[in-house]
């Protein structure tokens, strides 16, 4: 589903130039549940980013679902952005004067949903990831891994393609954060593809294939052998 | 310290430089809008400022039941108050409205619009500072007067004119004072001149002002009182047997006039009549409004600086948090701040100080003052409040800053506050509406003026050259000449005199009786030539115009205005009826025949309402005819100028050398009327441009700082797929409704409002509906476009960075 080539991404701002991503070479089938990790700061936001048409990198290809994308203007990005990704950032990133409800609505909406098609696929996902009963909450009132289910739930409200998770535990207890991955292994068991970028060797167990990064570049690719079966009950 | 806070100073506002102009272009507004208030409320304040006896002076105005309140007073009343009353120390009538004059020495003519007619202790009342000569000289003998310095350095040029020997109006004087007005006061005349000889006692002339001197420390109620006991014991009582009537019935039927005592020191904010002194009088509620509304701009300048200065720290809130880790204590976090503050109103406060300097002459000419800056007072309390808003308004953005958790800036999270979002839209709203109401207030008054400008008056004065004639003697015959001689000038179609020139606002009246039915009122007395109906196009309603062929049009013909044979309840049947009127000397038993009616026109001011009033030749009186103040030409429109110098090369040559040929189309006098109404237009047009400038820079504030805010929701809603469109609708939005709520304040308010400015008029347009249509327009625009703009900016920011999570 995505094939990146020689992918590069250069910051330069007045006084140094960071290759943040350097001819990197990466493929995610449809499906996959894959987890990038590396240390801070060798690139795997900005590879996230990219992949999910936020920015768009300086040199190589990138093709998703067969379209070349690399050099797609931002409102050609926009597009293809709302209709088949979605996003779960580690500080949640939700609007603080929007409640629980309107927050998952949103997608929906920039989506031109009907509301009656709205209600009821919001509802769903409420009770999918288990916060049906804090609908009309506002994210201040909710502990971390509520919050973070909203933000599952908002990621998911508009059935994307690929659904996109940078270090969505980093801010979370463990208990929160087990829940929040296992809500992300049931979404890759039911069929969802999964791009997932962590610091925890324990959240990448959840995941299909551990990619490692290291200054820009893909140093290692490991498929997990674990079988997750287990913990979708 | 010093350097540090400046190199930091200057790197922010390089980054923030639009921020740092709308700052400082609003306190700059709102310090000069101030500033040019004090200024013009600290000269009106000191009128008399500088008079000793300001406290012991009072001017004494007439009020009575009839006439409401009269500013001047009768030589009866100045001569027994100080006889009777013991408090009254000394008295003194003086003209109330400067004259015209020319001094004649030999071959040098000067001509001073500024004279007055006084008695010889005028410098007991105003002691004026003595540059050459005395005033015990000058009270010795009623020939002598007193010019200003300027007026006889006109005369002299440096050399004395102590003892030298004038002409004026014919008669000799002599010099014996030269003078100097130290300050704003109540006569600045630059002529003195005496009245030929004491007044006799007469209850019939309100010709003078009235100043009575007090002994210190009386009680001026109790004056009063004495003093409204000497006008019934020694004119209403007297009367009483004449009449046939008790004191009573007098006061039952007709009133007793009593009298009113206005102090110097405040007489020209707190006059009781309409009237205070030739040089004018203040307007009280005016300066209060205005200081109120200068207080105002301060104010909503220094929230949109709060609103701005805040935006820009969340900005800084890196810097911030930076210095912070660093170990820089609150307290210096703050100096800087309040020191880049300071430094920003203190510059607003020399932009303002240049931009006053700048404005002043025309604020001059406007107000027709002679303001400068250069007043210390004044100055210190804008520098002292300056200072004291910089500190004010640099504390609140410090503390805000100052008091973020240092890992909080750092992560670039900040929290809004309830309290201070409402705040801040109430201030906005705020803006909304003063800037609102004074569009629609423009609209209104520009509305009414047009109204004005346009109206049918009754008279038709195009065309109409009006010359001014000054005290010439033997006015009527000099008139007869110029008609005689001018009327046969190509050029010229008309040549004629009324008593009354529209617009002079001089109209005087005498009662008007109809003895058969024991009817009589005060009314407009006209006097006029024969051809005025005519030459003025009035508008001939019943009877006839006066003719040179009918000799009883000089003796006994009389015509009428619509309203004046209305209140005689004639107005059906006119013609014929037989009338009297207060120029009647005892004796003279001649009855006046009514031989026409005109249809009522504005033959005072547009803002005055239409009194009863007539016409009569100026024969009919043959005192009246030396009255004449003006002569009117009505002149064909090819070759004006040449007509005009025509008539001045005959006026010069025979009627007039000494004056200034003075002349002035009737329109344009006409339109002095309006004048005032003017200058409140051209005033609301100013103040509404600075409010809504400065609205507009709250609005651009307001709206950064918002937006600066919501930049991260932006991001969010922009990574979920939100169009530009609906972003900035969304942005926009809470700022559409607090407009829409000052609009549903504004509305009613307004429109209550300029109903009463409306009611000032007696001739009024009915409330027009479309400035309340186009206003709200206007403001929704405005914000649309100044949100709009920063919001479609909103929309463009880097996702990465606001979604962004180190
Ligand atoms: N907007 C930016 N401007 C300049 N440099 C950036 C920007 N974003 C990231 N970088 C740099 O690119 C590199 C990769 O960053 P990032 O992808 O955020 O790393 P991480 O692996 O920790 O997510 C880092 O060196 C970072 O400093
Ligand atoms: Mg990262």
């Amino acid at each position: 589903m995505i094939t990146l080539t020689d992918l590069t991404k250069v910051y330069r701002t007045e006084e140094v130039e960071t290759t943040a991503i350097n001819k990197l070479n990466l493929t995610v089938k449809e499906g996959e549940f894959v987890s990038i990790m590396g240390t801070s700061g060798c690139g795997k936001s900005t590879l996230l980013n990219i992949i999910g048409l936020l920015d768009a990198p300086n040199e190589g290809s990138y093709s998703f679902d067969g379209t070349e994308v690399a050099k797609f203007t931002e409102k050609q990005r926009a597009s293809l952005r709302k209709a088949n990704i979605g996003f779960v950032f580690q500080n949640f990133n939700l609007i603080d004067e929007l409640s629980v409800y309107e927050n998952i609505e949103l997608p929906l909406i920039y989506n031109n949903v009907k509301s009656s098609e709205r209600k009821q696929r919001v509802t769903e996902i409420m009770e999918r990831v288990g916060i049906a009963h804090r609908a009309k909450h506002f994210p201040l009132q909710l502990s971390g891994g509520q919050q973070q289910r909203v933000a599952v739930a908002r990621a998911l409200v508009t059935n994307p393609k690929l659904i996109l998770a940078d270090e969505p535990t980093g801010n979370l207890d463990s208990k929160n954060g087990n829940e929040v991955m296992e809500l992300l292994t049931e979404l890759h068991a039911s069929g969802a593809t999964i791009i997932m970028v962590t610091h925890s060797s324990y959240d990448a167990q959840f995941s299909s294939r551990i990619v490692m990064m290291k200054d820009g570049e893909v140093i290692s690719e490991k498929t997990n052998t674990r079988d997750i079966d287990v913990l979708v009950e | 310290m010093l350097q540090t806070w400046i190199k930091l100073f200057f790197r922010n506002s390089k980054k923030n430089w639009l921020n740092l102009a709308v700052n400082i272009s609003g306190l700059t507004l709102g310090f000069a809008g101030l500033l040019i208030v004090l200024l013009y409320f600290n000269d009106e304040l000191s009128y008399n400022d500088w008079n000793p006896n300001k406290e012991d002076i009072y001017r004494v105005s007439n009020e009575s039941r009839e006439n409401g309140i009269w500013f001047s007073s009768t030589s009866a009343e100045a001569i027994l108050f100080k006889s009777d009353i013991p408090e009254v120390e000394e008295t003194i009538l003086v003209s109330p409205f400067y004259r015209s004059r020319v001094l004649i020495d030999g071959g040098t003519k000067v001509y001073t619009d500024k004279t007055t007619l006084t008695e010889p202790n005028f410098f007991d009342f105003f002691p004026f500072t003595i540059i050459e000569g005395s005033t015990t000289k000058f009270a010795e003998n009623r020939k002598h007067i007193a010019l200003s310095k300027t007026l006889a350095s006109k005369l002299y040029g440096k050399k004395s004119s102590i003892g030298k020997m004038i002409k004026i109006d014919g008669n000799d004087h002599i010099i014996t004072c030269v003078y100097e007005v130290p300050g704003n006061s109540h006569y600045e005349s630059e002529l003195l001149l005496q009245f030929s000889k004491p007044f006799e006692l007469h209850w019939g002339n309100f010709q003078n002002e009235l100043f009575c001197r007090l002994t210190k420390d009386s009680n001026t109620d109790e004056v009063r009182e004495k003093m409204n006991n000497v006008i019934i014991e020694r004119n209403v009582k007297p009367q009483l047997a004449t009449n046939n009537m008790t004191l009573e019935e007098v006061k039952e039927k007709y009133g007793v006039m009593t009298v009113l005592l206005e102090q110097l020191s405040t007489i020209r904010l707190h006059h009781k009549a309409n009237n205070a002194g030739p040089g004018g009088k203040g307007n009280y509620q005016l300066l209060l409004v205005l200081l109120g509304l200068s207080i105002l701009l301060i104010v909503i300048s220094c929230v949109n600086f709060i609103n701005l200065s805040t935006a820009s720290a969340s900005q800084r809130a890196k810097e911030v948090g930076v210095k912070k880790t660093l170990g820089l204590s609150k307290k210096q976090l703050i100096f800087q701040y309040v020191f880049e503050i300071l430094f920003q109103g203190l510059l607003a406060l020399l932009l303002g100080l240049i931009l006053v300097e700048f404005l002043l002459p025309y604020f001059n000419q406007f107000m027709d003052k002679n303001i400068t800056l250069l007043n210390g007072e004044v100055l210190l309390k804008l520098i002292g409040i300056a200072i004291i808003t910089s500190i004010l308004i640099g504390s609140v953005p410090a503390l805000y800053l100052a008091n973020f958790k240092t890992i909080e800036v750092l992560k670039g999270n900040f929290s809004r506050s309830k309290k201070g979002i409402i705040a801040r839209n109430i201030m906005l709203g705020l803006q909304f509406l003063i800037s609102g109401f004074f569009l629609i207030g423009v609209l209104v008054i520009y509305n009414q003026m047009a109204f004005m400008i346009h109206k049918d008056l009754g008279f038709k004065k195009e065309q109409t050259l009006v010359v001014d004639v000054y005290n010439l003697g033997d006015e009527f015959k000099k008139y007869t000449l110029v008609k005689n001689v001018m009327s046969k000038h190509e050029n010229i179609t008309g040549v004629s005199t009324s008593m009354f020139v529209p617009g002079d606002g001089n109209v005087n009246g005498t009662n008007l009786e109809y003895r058969e039915k024991d009817i009589g009122f005060n009314a407009g007395s006209n006097t006029v030539d024969h051809n005025y109906v005519e030459f003025a196009q009035l508008n001939l309603l019943k009877g006839r115009t006066f003719s040179e062929e009918i000799a009883s049009d000089t003796i006994t013909s009389i015509i009428l205005n619509e309203t004046a044979a209305k209140r005689l309840g004639i107005y059906n049947d006119p013609i014929g009826k037989k009338v009297n009127i207060g120029w009647q000397r005892q004796g003279d038993e001649r009855k006046l025949e009514v031989v026409g009616m005109v249809q009522d026109y504005h033959f005072d001011g547009f803002d005055v309402k239409i009194d009863p009033m007539f016409l009569i030749h100026w024969k009919t009186f043959p005192r009246t005819k030396d009255w004449i103040n003006a002569i009117q030409f009505k002149i064909k429109s090819d070759n004006i100028s040449q007509t005009i110098a025509d008539i001045e090369e005959f006026w010069k040559e025979n009627i007039d050398d000494k004056y200034p040929f003075n002349y002035e189309f009737l329109d344009a006098h006409f339109a002095q009327t309006y004048e005032k109404y003017e200058k409140q237009q051209t005033m609301f047009l100013i103040l509404s441009t600075i409010v809504i400038i400065i609205s507009l820079l709250g609005l651009f504030a307001l709206a950064t700082l918002t937006i600066q805010q919501r930049l991260k929701e932006v991001a969010i809603r922009k990574t979920l797929g939100a169009s530009v469109k609906e972003i900035i609708f969304q942005l926009v939005k809470s700022f559409l409704k607090i407009t829409l709520i000052a609009l549903v304040v504004l509305l009613p308010v307004s429109y209550y409002l300029m109903q009463n400015w409306l009611d000032n008029f007696v001739y009024r347009i009915d409330m027009p509906i479309w400035p309340y249509i186009i206003t709200p327009i206007v403001l929704l625009l405005l914000v649309f476009t100044v949100v709009g703009v920063k919001a479609l900016n909103a929309t463009k920011i880097d996702l990465i960075k606001y979604l962004k999570f180190e």
